[in-house]
């Protein structure tokens, strides 16, 4: 059997995915986990001293922390299964990578294991962002130092 | 299942906000010229403010397609209001926090020195960076 034959056999017989419903589940889950933490910010503006500019770091938190004990008792992954990307691209993927690989590295011990690998998927976001934000904020610090902008 | 799922997605599609708008002053409308900016600002169709002694916070509602700039929006009519009363220090933004705190305000009538210290405390927070 040629190259060419067996491609032509693989092809026929693999499911073709199908791609409209993948795209409206993702959409119906991604939406709803955005819309709980649209309530989770009004609920921050309404209850707490934060405005729609400051509510946005304990969503996030929150919305992470949620995820994380999701993730722990084994629920998240039965969503993602079903929303694929809607439950991966949103700030709630982030928590679900860390505690996964926290999980899944538990029988290593607890040092090598977990605390070695805890940070493999998510760690580079982490390193990333705080170096951007050094970055930024140094660029600002400068530029207000000289007088171009103000704070 | 399948009927109510149908329900459940023209639920979701038919739903929209439907917030009763409004232009009013507390405690007393003593800005005439301030309604006139307000209204003469395509963007803006409804406010509500504050007034206490020298601070006047007004909280706007922008129209959905200017919500992209509407930091600029908030802007130019803080200048338009400070060229029209220039003994006046004007705070106006989209912030829901402002709108809701003034309709607290409304509701508890809040006076002189409690009016104060609330317009001081609303202040410092719209001026919170982090």
């Amino acid at each position: 059997m040629e190259q060419k034959q067996f491609d032509k056999l693989v092809e026929r017989q693999t499911p073709k995915p199908v791609l409209f419903v993948n795209i409206l589940k993702a959409f119906l889950v991604g939406g709803t986990i955005c819309t709980i933490g649209q309530l989770i910010t009004f609920f921050y503006i309404r209850f707490f001293s934060f405005t729609e500019r400051t509510a946005a770091n304990p969503t996030v938190a929150t919305m992470v922390f949620i995820v994380m004990i999701l993730t722990g008792t084994g629920l998240y992954k039965k969503i993602s299964q079903f929303g694929g990307a809607g439950s991966a691209v949103p700030v709630t993927g982030f928590g679900n990578a860390v505690i996964s690989a926290a999980i899944e590295h538990k029988s290593e011990g607890y040092v090598l294991g977990i605390g070695g690998n805890i940070f493999k998927l998510a760690g580079s976001v982490i390193v990333f962002g705080v170096l951007s934000a050094f970055f930024v904020a140094l660029i600002k610090t400068i530029l207000v130092k000289i007088g171009v902008v103000s704070w | 299942m399948k009927i109510i799922k149908y329900v459940l997605l023209l639920f979701l599609l038919l739903t929209a906000c439907s917030n009763e708008t409004d232009q009013v002053m507390y405690p007393s409308n003593d800005l005439p010229e301030l309604k006139q900016v307000l209204n003469s600002n395509e963007a803006v169709y409804g406010f509500k403010g504050i007034v206490d002694k020298d601070d006047v916070l007004v909280s706007i509602d922008i129209r959905r397609m200017n919500q992209f700039k509407e930091n600029k929006i908030a802007k130019k009519i803080t200048k338009q209001l400070e060229e029209k009363y220039p003994d006046k220090e004007f705070l106006v933004t989209n912030d829901l926090k402002l709108k809701w705190e003034i309709e607290k305000i409304m509701k508890q009538e809040l006076k002189t020195e409690e009016l104060t210290k609330s317009v001081e405390k609303i202040k410092s927070l719209l001026k919170e960076e982090t």
